[in-house]
Order: structure tokens, then C-alpha cells, then sequence
């Protein structure tokens, strides 16, 4: 053995060691807070997702007067964070509805909180799914590496080997592929990594600013920006608390066409003109689907309106060819193997009854549609469906 | 594996620790059984065809080695050549050869689609893969062989020693290219040497920030402008270019760096692949710096057996430009890639032609004393414009390189040559920063030794350990998710 001779040998290692060790200062919460953007607040509500579930395990699932009441699940992106729970209870009477969608999700999010709720003994009425297009590119899985999942979770869910398959959507496996689980644990693990350090974000985070204070005698309050995360903060909490999750807003925001048409260009270029579904994502989708289906869950699953200017795009790039007849051909499969599995596929793109088309941008539509959009998603099959349940 | 991501970490600290623990007879079957692994970790059948081809490579060089006559040597030794072509052409070129075919004939059997088509009523494979690092060790396979043929090998092919030549990890997908004398040696007794341990971790951590911080936060700013040059205007058409000269010279040296710095912690030493590139004084000498291995093995292995120099002057031109238009050839099966390296066969021509016509005009003398010139200010501008007309010569040869296909080379060079309006790409000034900021790391690669070396050995590991934590902070802030690797696809 050389290292008795040659102690320096050792030297790489323990300089990999020392580095390693220094790189756990990033997750002290005076660097974190400072580097991290303050506008950024997706790592909030990644986190307050898990607030949202202690929420409902601890407080109100089969407890009080939540006892009989059911459940809905709602699992989507920031597209779906405008549903309200108290109108959904509106349509299916004696229920409440959870909402732990958030920015930039994936079916690999939906999957993991499917997974996470069942586990605790927490068994969904009902479930409003979002899938389209757009949360089945590669990148879509981007956020959650980064702040959602654990570790028990992703390890379970790797594929060492995963072989590479002409028709993606046959793909068949745990869900993630290794470079995920690298990225993940590179994620979590290192601080540097998680947290880089940005002098420009320090300076900004650092500049004060003024907010609103109902407290306070000009109504104003001025703190610095990063202070901002903690002003926010309450805010959350209370969405969390009245309105489980969602963020039901009663703004009129139309954006005007020419913004509208030049966002649908930047949009189809990014995630339509070279759309390929993730395997990683089509793994996890069907995953999803068959453990809905075997929990005996109904199920919505609705392809998120688009503005009109975005819309054309999806003829253009094919969106149809590529995204949703391969989709119906992985739904029928699931179908197939569980032919009691209830579930209702709803794209109103097209659909002329559906006449709320006003937009915050291509992908997002504006606080005041959403009563419009749950009245044609909760049809009276669906009602049936949840009420045999 | 790449070596920038966290498993070839994990694995490559298990391997050091082990390595440094056993017995030194026992290193070598263990750099094999870890060389294999690294290699199966990207596909088990292709690392099974691997072997195969490295263990017929040893058998003909053993049968090579053992015979008697010139003739079976020259037999064997062809065949073993071929072999290894038919390989590289089947997996690499195939599909560049129906393309030259369809564009001769325009029959439909001959396209990608049809083919692929057969092949997956045949196999159930979707298409012809090109395996990992293939080129590199054809090329390897080919040298090691032929070196026996000429009898320029006094030693048998032993196996174990023959398959660690080739599979050896660190320099397996790309490069260098070595030969028999730059490693066979080194591999009777491996043992720990400070400076290399040194050497090895200064260079693992320069090798980072080249591909990492640099190499591949260029990728976002290039692509744009291959991708549409018809969109950008020519300002930000030659900026991309240059950028990509930036880019190509960080991720492969960077990458040769990581691998020679992990031969180093492993006790062994791989040849320099890079001298500082972008300071050559004409193209002659961009190649005696730039992929070295590479321009060595065109010589003794294409060039010289054309014929080299010695059949004359026309003949010598001839050869010069078919070597190096292989060797474009070599780096990808694409008709760009054959017109980056028929044009360094004929700049390098030119260089030749206009050298001889001085010389006959001005006489030897005169080129002597003109290559003296007498102030440090002229030496400086000289040089400064040898510099630059080579540079100018390799961008413009990069082009091709980087390009799409010819189409959009053409393009390109249409936005350039007429000046043409277009957007402005955002990216402009972080582009020429980072060509500012690979010239520094040309002239850091110009000392004789590394860096490192010029501190007293008492702070070395002192200093690296100081780089280290500097070079992680900016590691993650810069690393991108992912970005592969240059010449990983060849």
C-alpha cells in the first residue's frame, strides 16, 4: 500500500474533502438569502406545497368538519393555480379541493405527490390532471430537480439502465433516467451549485424598496428586497389556509394581441418547433395514470387553453402528430389494462362553447375565466363519476 | 461518463483509492477492469464489440510480430488495417456514403430513411450508432500496429498491456492518440510520483474551468448564428465564429487536460495534445501545436506512406492536401468537415509555395536575415501578425467546422462577404470576451511546464487547495445542466 510511503497521495482527496466541507457554508441562510434572487419565489411555493400537505394530513383529511366531505386533487402547473376550491364545491357539492400545482411542473411532480398522498393514507375523491405538450419536453422536469422531490423518492425512482426506444412512448420504467438523479443530487447537495454565487443578485436583494403595510401609518413599508421572501411569506401561508393552494383571482388582465402574437412566436420556438416528449416524463405520466387508475380515482385531464395568437402553432409544429395522438394512444393502453379507470379528457382549445379567452400570455389564462373553465371541465359524467366513487 | 458530472466523481475516487492500495502488480488488471466499466457504463454491447476488436488488433499484431517473412507481415498487417477501416467505415460513414450516392443518383434506396427502415425489420435497431470514441481508438488500433509491421516495436504484444494501451479511460473518448513509445513503458511499474499528483490535480482543475466555466456557456451564444445566419447580421455572424474558436479550444483542451491530469493522478503521463494553438506563426506550426497526436498520426500513417516529399514537388503538395483532407474526414462524416481539412491541406500548401517562391527570389540568405529582424518593437509586430494571419486562417477554416452543412456555411460566409444587415446578436460581447479570455489560456498552455510547477513544492498542494475552492464556487455558478462534449461524436 503506497499511502504509508506517500502520505501526499491522500492529499486530492482530503483537498476534495476540505472543499466539500467549506461548500456547506452556501446553505447557511445569511449567504442563501442573499444570493438568491429576491424576485424568485418558486422556491417558496415549491415549499409551501409541503406546508399544503402537512396542512392536509394534519388538519383536515377525515378530520372535523373535513370528515365526510371529498377530496379533489389538483395537479398542474402555475396554468391551473387559478381553479377556486370554494367554486369547484360549487359544482361538486360536499368537497373540498386541494391545489399543489406550481411553476413549471411536470407528470414527474403530479407522480410524486400522487405517490406521497397515498402513502399517508390520504386517498384523492377525485383529480384534476393538466397535461399538454408543454410539461412533456425535457425541460419541463428543470424546477422540481431543483426544489421538489426527496431523496427516497428519486433513488426509487431511477432507471440505472434505461435502453433507448425508437417510439418514446412505449417507454416503460421507474421514471428517471441517471443524469436526473445526478442533477438532483448535485442540486441538493451542493451548495455552491444550488446557491451560485451571484454578486449582481446581492446588490439588488440588497437594495431597499418600498411595499405595501396596511400596519403602518403611510400604508407603506420600506425594506430591503430580500426581505421581500419574508413579506410574501404570510401570504402563502394564508392561500394555503383559505384557499388550499390555489391562487383564484379576480384580475381582468388582457394583454394586448401584438404582445400576445410576439410571446406565441417566442413561445412556439422554445417549446413546440422541436418538441419531443421527455421519456423521462412519458415513464412517469403512465406511472401516474395506472396508479390513479388502480386507486379507482376519476379523473379529468385537461390540455390547458392557449391564447389565440399561440394557438396556430400548434398546426404549425404539429402539436397533434407529436403531443396528443400519441397521448390517446398511452391513455388507451391504460384503458385497456383497467376498464374501470374513469377518466374524462377535456381540450377546449378547440371548443367553441368555451368563449373566456382572455390572457396574461400565451400559456396563461386570465383570473376571471376560471369559473367559465371549471364549469366546462366538471361535466354531469364526471359528477356521476365521483359520486359512484 | 463524463468526466464533469458527479457519478465519474464518485467513481473516479473509488478507483484512486483503490488503485493506491493494491499491490503494484495487481495495477494493471485493475486499470483494465475499470477501463471496461467506464466504457459499459455507456453501452454493454458496444463495450463487447470494443474488446473484440482490440483483441483481433492484438492478435494480428502478435502474428505480425512472430513472422517470418516480409510478405506475411505485409499480409497481415493489411488485413488487420482494413479490418479496422471497414469498422470505422460501417459505423461512421455509411450513412455518408448512401447520402454521396442518392446525391449521384437520386435513388430513392439510397437514403437514411430506407436504410433504416431495412435495419429495423432486420434487428430491431432503430439506426447505425456511431460507438463511443470509435475514431480515437481505430486510429490507435491502426498505429500500434503498423508500428509493429516496421518493426519499430523491439518488444511481443503482451495482452494485458496491449488492451490497458487502448482502453486506458482517461485518454479513451478523446484522445490523445497515442503511441506504443509515449505509454507502453510507463506501464511495467506504476508508481506514485509527487509532481504528477501535482500536475495531475492542477490540471484536472484547469480542465474544468476550460470546458465548464467557458466552453460551455458559449453554447447558447454560437448556436444562433449557425442555426440561422441568414437572420444576424455579419457583425454577429464572424463574432459567432470567433466564439466558436473559443469554444472548440476550451472544450477539447479542457478536456485533454482533465484526462491527462487523471493519467497523472494515476502515476502515468499522456502526451501534450495542445501547445497554445492560437499563437502559431503560420499554419505549419498551428499544426505542431494544435490536436498533436492527431497531425503526428496523419504524418507517419497517411502521409508518409504516399509518399511524403520524396517524389517530388507537385507529388508532395498532392499528398499534404489528400492527408489533411482525410484527416477533416476523420473528425465527422460530413461534407464540412471534408472541406475544413482540404483547406488547411491548402493553406498549408500555400504556406509552401509562397516560401519557395521567396526563397527562390530572395535566396536563402536573405530569408535568414529577414526572419532577424533587428528591434524588439518589429520582432513584436511580426509576430503579432503571424499570429493573426494564422488565426484569421483557422476562423475561417472553423467556419466549416461549426457549420450545420454547406448550405449554411454558405450562407454564413454570404452574410459576412456582403456585409449584410440582420439582428444583432446579444451575445456579441460575451463571445469576443471569452476569445480574449481563451488566448489567455494559450498563453498559459505556451510555458514548458505547467503553472503549477513554478510554485515551490511546499505550497503546492497549499495553492491547489485554494484553487480548488475557488474553482468550485465558479463551477457552480457556471456550470450549465450538462452540456456534452466536442469531440465526443467523433
Amino acid at each position: 500500500m503506497d499511502y504509508r510511503q506517500n502520505r501526499w497521495l491522500l492529499w486530492p482527496i482530503m483537498i476534495l474533502l476540505l472543499v466539500f466541507s467549506l461548500d456547506k457554508l452556501a446553505f447557511l441562510p445569511v449567504y442563501k438569502n442573499s444570493v438568491l434572487y429576491w424576485k424568485k419565489i418558486e422556491p417558496a411555493i415549491y415549499q409551501s406545497r409541503q406546508d399544503l400537505f402537512h396542512q392536509l394530513k394534519t388538519k383536515h383529511y377525515r378530520k372535523g368538519a373535513w370528515k365526510d366531505k371529498k377530496l379533489g386533487l389538483i395537479l398542474g402547473s402555475s396554468r391551473s393555480s387559478g381553479f377556486d376550491s370554494d367554486y369547484i364545491a360549487q359544482k361538486i357539492p360536499n368537497s373540498y379541493t386541494y391545489n399543489f400545482s406550481a411553476p413549471f411542473t411536470s407528470p414527474a411532480y403530479y407522480d410524486y405527490w400522487l405517490e406521497t398522498l397515498l402513502a399517508a393514507g390520504i386517498r384523492p375523491d377525485f383529480v384534476l390532471l393538466e397535461l399538454d405538450a408543454a410539461v412533456f419536453n425535457a425541460q419541463a422536469i428543470d424546477y422540481q430537480l431543483s426544489y421538489s422531490f426527496d431523496l427516497d423518492f428519486v433513488w426509487r425512482h431511477t432507471d440505472l439502465y434505461r435502453p433507448h426506444l425508437r417510439d418514446v412512448w412505449l417507454s416503460r420504467g421507474k421514471g428517471f433516467g441517471w443524469s436526473e438523479l445526478e442533477a438532483w443530487l448535485a442540486r441538493h447537495w451542493i451548495g455552491f451549485y444550488r446557491y451560485p454565487f451571484k454578486p449582481g443578485n446581492i446588490e439588488a436583494n440588497y437594495t431597499r424598496t418600498w411595499l405595501p403595510d396596511p400596519d403602518s401609518a403611510l400604508g407603506m413599508r420600506e425594506i430591503r428586497r430580500l426581505d421581500f421572501r419574508e413579506y410574501v411569506q404570510p401570504l402563502i401561508q394564508q392561500v394555503n389556509e383559505k384557499k388550499l393552494g390555489g391562487i383564484p383571482n379576480i384580475f381582468f388582465v388582457q394583454v394586448p394581441p401584438d404582445q400576445l402574437a410576439t410571446d406565441a412566436l417566442h413561445m412556439a420556438e422554445r417549446d413546440l418547433k422541436h418538441f419531443q416528449a421527455d421519456p423521462t416524463q412519458v415513464i412517469f405520466a403512465r406511472n401516474l395514470l395506472e396508479r390513479l387508475a388502480r386507486s379507482g380515482i376519476p379523473v379529468i385531464i385537461y390540455m390547458p387553453v392557449v391564447s389565440n395568437e399561440f394557438y396556430p402553432y400548434y398546426k404549425k409544429y404539429k402539436v397533434k402528430e407529436n403531443f396528443n395522438e400519441p397521448f390517446a394512444r398511452l391513455l388507451a393502453s391504460i384503458q385497456a389494462q383497467y376498464p374501470d379507470f374513469r377518466v374524462f379528457v377535456r381540450d377546449l382549445n378547440e371548443s367553441a362553447s368555451f368563449s373566456c379567452r382572455q390572457f396574461q400570455d400565451s400559456y396563461h389564462l386570465s383570473g376571471p375565466c376560471f369559473p367559465t373553465l371549471t364549469d366546462q371541465l366538471i361535466t354531469s359524467s364526471f359528477l356521476q363519476a365521483v359520486n359512484r366513487n | 461518463m463524463l468526466f464533469t458530472t458527479i457519478s465519474f466523481l464518485v467513481f473516479f475516487i473509488g478507483l484512486y483509492l483503490v488503485f493506491w492500495s493494491i499491490p503494484g502488480r495487481w495495477r494493471l488488471p485493475y486499470l483494465l477492469l475499470v477501463s471496461i466499466l467506464f466504457y459499459a457504463a455507456w453501452s454493454v454491447l458496444f463495450a463487447v464489440h470494443f474488446l473484440a476488436m482490440v483483441a483481433i488488433g492484438y492478435y494480428f499484431a502478435r502474428r505480425i510480430y512472430a513472422a517470418k517473412s516480409p510478405q506475411s507481415k505485409k499480409r497481415n498487417m493489411v488485413a488487420a488495417v482494413l479490418l479496422n477501416l471497414a469498422n470505422l467505415f460501417l459505423f461512421k460513414y455509411f450513412y455518408l456514403f448512401l447520402t454521396i450516392l442518392y446525391d449521384l443518383d437520386h435513388n430513392p434506396l439510397f437514403t437514411k430513411k430506407v436504410f433504416d427502415g431495412w435495419l429495423y425489420s432486420w434487428s430491431g435497431s432503430d439506426s447505425l450508432v456511431l460507438p463511443l470514441a470509435m475514431s480515437f481508438y481505430t486510429f490507435q488500433l491502426i498505429a500500434i500496429i503498423v508500428d509493429y509491421y516496421r518493426n519499430q516495436i523491439d518488444e511481443p504484444p503482451q495482452a494485458l498491456r496491449f488492451f490497458v494501451f487502448i482502453l486506458f479511460f482517461p485518454q479513451l473518448i478523446a484522445g490523445p492518440i497515442m503511441r506504443h513509445s509515449d505509454f507502453m513503458q510507463q506501464l511495467d511499474t506504476i508508481q506514485p510520483r509527487r509532481e504528477y499528483g501535482q500536475q495531475g490535480l492542477y490540471l484536472v482543475l484547469l480542465g474544468l474551468i476550460k470546458k465548464v466555466v467557458i466552453a460551455d456557456n458559449l453554447i447558447a451564444g454560437i448556436a444562433p448564428p449557425f442555426h440561422q445566419p441568414e437572420s444576424f447580421n455579419a457583425a454577429s455572424n464572424a463574432i459567432a465564429i470567433l466564439g466558436f474558436t473559443a469554444q472548440v479550444y476550451c472544450d477539447f483542451s479542457g478536456y485533454t487536460d482533465m484526462a491527462r491530469g487523471l493519467a497523472f493522478l494515476l502515476g502515468l503521463k499522456l502526451p501534450r495534445n495542445f501547445v497554445a494553438p492560437y499563437l502559431s506563426r503560420s499554419c505549419r506550426d498551428l499544426w505542431t501545436r494544435w490536436h498533436v497526436t492527431l497531425s503526428t498520426w496523419l504524418r507517419d500513417y497517411i502521409y508518409i506512406p504516399l509518399g511524403g516529399n520524396r517524389r517530388g514537388v507537385l507529388r508532395n503538395h498532392l499528398n499534404v492536401i489528400i492527408t489533411f483532407t482525410l484527416g477533416g474526414l476523420w473528425h465527422g462524416a460530413n461534407y464540412t468537415y471534408v472541406i475544413w481539412g482540404f483547406l488547411h491541406g491548402l493553406f498549408l500548401v500555400m504556406e509552401r509555395l509562397v516560401e519557395d517562391g521567396l526563397q527562390k527570389i530572395r535566396g536563402p540568405q536573405a530569408i535568414a536575415a529577414a526572419e532577424q529582424p533587428r528591434s524588439r518593437w518589429v520582432r513584436g509586430i511580426l509576430l503579432l501578425l503571424q499570429i493573426s494571419y494564422t488565426y484569421a486562417l483557422f476562423t475561417f477554416g472553423a467556419l466549416f467546422f461549426r457549420a450545420l452543412d454547406m448550405t449554411h456555411a454558405m450562407a454564413m460566409l454570404f452574410q459576412i462577404g456582403t456585409w449584410a444587415p440582420g439582428q444583432t446578436s446579444e451575445w456579441n460581447e460575451y463571445l469576443l470576451g471569452m476569445t480574449v479570455l481563451a488566448f489567455g489560456f494559450n498563453w498559459i498552455q505556451n510555458r514548458k511546464q505547467d503553472l503549477i510547477l513554478f510554485v515551490p513544492d511546499k505550497w503546492r498542494y497549499g495553492t491547489l487547495a485554494v484553487a480548488s475552492f475557488f474553482i468550485w464556487v465558479l463551477v457552480g455558478r457556471y456550470a450549465p445542466a450538462g452540456a456534452a462534449y466536442i469531440y465526443f461524436q467523433f
